[in-house]
């Protein structure tokens, strides 16, 4: 079993109600919209706790500025969606323009930073996401050898699969800055040291490369201009039999968002287009709606992927 | 346009997004007193009421009002 339940059982005070409170004192508003995030289940209630814990252990004393940030994120959300309903696309198109506009801007990026991290546990299709990666895509983890994931932002996916894969860690991003906060990231949650962080870009030459039997590529694609050529680069890089965990959203607007899947199918034909072979498929539709109400109405759904390398 | 006017099209356009046929609001109706009227649908709601009026509203307007009256003057301060 992945979670410590007997850690849990004795704390006083949840891990997530802490940040929920948080929250509240400085946004009392969202109450509804926390209270429709809620999972159900005892499995997904401690899974929300636990990775409330490795929240906390990174905000440390900042947990008001994180929510601040969390604050900014979901009001800059539902800018993006006015702009989104209107025109039926995203703000931006390019990645020169959103890297000129988003990524340049240091502060504007560690607001975004701070309330992502967040999101993990106050989003329900994002927490829908952590539980597949976990229990699907993880598991025990104990055949892998060598591990990549592109992307590794706050650095949780990361952690977690050094917790349960004995083999070769390996993280890539094209920006020293976000590989800094990934770093810190794993420092503060205690993670292996001999994770390997490095700026790498996937489309780098790979032809006398390693070879990873285990890769992740969460909440990057949407990001891209050209997402299947990273798919394709990547299957490039893996071995066979490999698998790998692909997280998009779907009609998802956000300020940095440039490509646009409208429906989880696009994504999931993306990938079988790619060469992968798809194990499994987990949607998880925007806190407060059905599957059904989300695609009907266009509204973000996360989707998950995990698919092998033949 | 009088205020009973853009009432009924408010409530005509939030039946079809949230898909309640039997919703009923009146100026002091809040999106917490209706089931559903959620931040995105208040966006979705805005989006659909721009082109039956003719207007434009401002992201930060997305969050200033606190009741369907209120909508219904910031509707018609734009519609003047």
């Amino acid at each position: 079993m992945f979670i410590n339940k007997s850690h849990l059982k004795y704390s006083m005070m949840s891990q997530y109600s802490i940040i929920q409170e948080a929250v509240l004192r400085f946004w009392p508003e969202h109450a509804s919209t926390l209270s429709k995030a809620q999972p159900t289940s005892a499995e997904k209630k401690l899974l929300q706790d636990e990775i409330s814990g490795l929240i906390l252990t990174l905000t440390g004393n900042d947990l008001e500025r994180h929510v601040e940030g969390y604050r900014w994120m979901c009001r800059m959300v539902l800018e993006e969606e006015m702009v989104f309903r209107r025109t039926g696309r995203y703000r931006l198109a390019s990645f020169a323009e959103t890297d000129r506009l988003v990524y340049s801007d240091a502060a504007l990026m560690s607001k975004y930073m701070d309330g992502l991290l967040l999101s993990q546990i106050l989003w329900s299709n994002h927490l829908e996401m952590l539980d597949y990666y976990i229990n699907d895509f993880l598991g025990t983890g104990t055949d892998v050898k060598s591990h990549l994931e592109v992307g590794p932002g706050h650095g949780l996916l990361l952690y977690l699969a050094g917790r349960v894969i004995a083999g070769q860690l390996t993280a890539w991003d094209i920006s020293t800055t976000s590989i800094k906060h990934t770093r810190s990231a794993l420092v503060a949650l205690g993670a292996s040291a001999d994770i390997r962080l490095a700026q790498q870009n996937i489309f780098d030459d790979s032809s006398n490369a390693e070879r990873f039997d285990s890769v992740v590529i969460s909440e990057v694609l949407e990001h891209l201009e050209q997402p299947q050529a990273a798919l394709l680069a990547l299957k490039k890089r893996m071995s066979r039999g490999g698998r790998i965990f692909i997280n998009a959203p779907v009609n998802s607007p956000a300020i940095d968002h440039i490509f646009l899947y409208r429906s989880p199918e696009e994504l999931v034909d993306m990938v079988s287009a790619s060469g992968f072979e798809i194990e499994s498929v987990r949607f998880a539709p925007a806190s407060g709606y059905t599957e059904a109400r989300a695609r009907k109405n266009c509204v973000s759904i996360s989707c998950g992927v995990i698919a092998k390398c033949p | 346009m009088s205020r009973t006017t853009i009432l009924e099209t408010i409530q005509r356009t939030l039946i079809e997004i949230l898909d309640n046929n039997s919703l009923k609001i009146c100026e002091q109706t809040r999106a917490d007193d209706v089931a559903d009227w959620d931040s995105l649908n208040h966006v979705r709601l805005l989006i659909s009421l721009e082109p039956t009026f003719n207007i434009r509203f401002e992201p930060e307007e997305t969050t200033d009002v606190k009741n369907v009256g209120e909508l219904i003057d910031l509707i018609q301060k734009k519609l003047r």
